[in-house]
């Protein structure tokens, strides 16, 4: 719970996701359109590239075998391969400059927290992260964590979608005219379907993850550039 | 009867410097016209006699630029799919490899979907440090000129593309034509025309240019914006809101960008 307080200070307040673009591209522009977004383009995406590789991260790291420094982790060490090759494939899955530099710096930060407050795993991953240059993904972060405390996947999948949604309507409180009770109808909405984007997010394949939408990245590539802009992404 | 088919072009570089096709293989529905050497690539026509993918159709294309060497590949005329009717879905899978040094510029017309189409393309583009590529990939909405837009049955489009083994850039659609076309109606297209375009090079200047062509494309009624990935990888996208448009947008970023990367300056269709 401490993982998904909004409190918990990974930064991600300070990316909307990609929303601040499409909203200066006037296609976001009300609870109407931020609730076709929501369901026909965010959560789709969740459940073919954040979802599935933080499921992932959490099996690898859980892994076969080995030790995470002078400790053995229970039912065997992380897979620190897999959790490379996932680092890179969540990167990649990221189809602009700023969205992957805000999935890293939200994963860097959950990665220094975990590390900070519990050590062990999270210790390990960001040690070999850092030798071996990979990039963080805030899924693949998530995932590990998640391990890390013992939570079982379903959880941090849960907590996974919950963070990114209420993300999501907290930046589009500030960038619409939108009302408390407007937003929590949209959260729950987008909670509805969980169980089954869970199911579709942890029925894929590496091969069939990733997610195709030029308009959502031509409104991130274009908010690279804005003059102005309230979120960082 | 479905058709197995196959393309392989490996262009290697001569001692004077000149490209040639080291190797070349194909099969029915592919054949490859004569290469022709414009002193600076080797410009190669791609040509589909039987004029599209049908049912249970399987092709697989490799192409491989060795170091220094220097291949266009294009094609005369748009890629279809056609109707299917049953199981069978068509396949297919690209593979194209540039060595260091080398240069490759894959453009094809773009892809026409037809009503009921179901198909699947893979594409792999693996390019080691120091290779350059200029690479297109676009979809028509339909038969526009027929008034037959968003009407395919499943498009699985695959793109993987990795520079030094590294990957760097995975994007999966898969879409059936009444999905797509609702995207395209939330974003403000009736009839979108879409383009994916890669251009991988470390020659400075390149990341202003294709700014400057993404924003005078906006100008011009498009939706284009590009990104960096990494210190040589950039994507610019772009959705046209017709086909002539599609083809003036590429042919203005031919423009602005051949004079950084000259190996643009002798291909591209007549618009």
């Amino acid at each position: 719970m401490q993982a998904c307080d909004s409190a918990y200070p990974t930064g991600a307040y300070a990316h909307s996701a990609g929303l601040e673009g499409l909203v200066q591209a006037g296609v976001v522009r009300d609870a109407a359109t931020l609730e076709s977004f929501l369901h026909g383009q965010f959560l789709p995406q969740l459940a073919r590239c954040e979802l599935p590789l933080a499921a992932a991260a959490w099996e690898a790291a859980g892994g076969t075998g080995g030790m995470v420094g002078a400790a053995e982790v229970p039912g065997g060490g992380p897979d620190w391969g897999r959790l490379r090759e996932l680092c890179l494939l969540g990167r990649a899955l990221r189809g602009t400059r700023e969205l992957r530099a805000a999935s890293e710096a939200v994963g860097r930060q959950r990665l220094e927290m975990a590390s900070l407050l519990h050590g062990g795993l999270a210790s390990e991953f960001q040690a070999r992260a850092r030798e071996g240059g990979w990039p963080v993904p805030s899924c693949v972060a998530a995932g590990v964590e998640g391990r890390l405390l013992g939570a079982p996947r379903e959880a941090v999948l849960q907590a996974l979608l919950y963070a990114a949604v209420s993300g999501l309507v907290a930046a589009a409180m500030k960038l619409l005219r939108l009302g408390q009770n407007a937003v929590q109808r949209l959260v729950a909405g987008g909670l509805a379907n969980c169980n089954e984007l869970l199911d579709t997010a942890c029925s894929l394949t590496d091969a069939e993850l990733g997610s195709f939408n030029p308009w959502w990245d031509i409104a991130s590539s274009r908010h690279e550039r804005a003059d102005f802009r309230l979120f960082i992404s | 009867m479905a058709l197995e088919g196959h393309l392989e072009l490996e262009a290697v570089a001569g001692p004077d410097g000149r490209s040639s096709l080291g190797r070349q293989s194909f099969s029915a529905p592919f054949h490859v016209g004569k290469g022709y050497w414009d002193e600076t690539v080797l410009r190669v026509q791609v040509v589909n006699p039987t004029a599209g993918m049908l049912e249970g159709d399987r092709m697989r294309v490799a192409v491989i630029v060795r170091a220094g060497a220097a291949l266009g590949v294009g094609t005369p005329a748009a890629s279809r799919s056609f109707r299917m009717r049953g199981e069978g879905r068509a396949v297919l899978v690209q593979r194209l490899e540039v060595a260091c040094g080398g240069w490759l510029e894959f453009a094809p017309e773009p892809l026409y979907l037809h009503e009921g189409t179901d198909f699947e393309q893979r594409t792999e583009i693996r390019l080691e440090t120091g290779a350059e590529l200029f690479h297109v990939d676009s979809i028509a909405p339909g038969r526009a000129a027929r008034g037959e837009l968003w009407r395919w049955g499943r498009l699985i489009n695959v793109l993987d593309v990795s520079i030094g083994g590294i990957p760097q850039l995975r994007e999966r659609a898969e879409l059936g034509g009444e999905k797509a076309g609702a995207l395209a109606r939330f974003h403000g297209f009736g009839e979108a025309w879409l383009a994916t375009v890669l251009v991988c090079s470390a020659r400075p200047g390149l990341e202003a240019a294709l700014q400057a062509a993404a924003d005078g494309l906006v100008g011009a009624g498009c939706a284009c914006g590009v990104t960096r990935l990494s210190p040589e990888l950039q994507v610019l996208r772009l959705v046209a809101p017709g086909g002539q448009q599609l083809r003036d947008a590429l042919a203005a970023l031919r423009a602005a960008l051949s004079p950084l990367l000259p190996a643009l300056q002798g291909g591209g269709r007549r618009v």
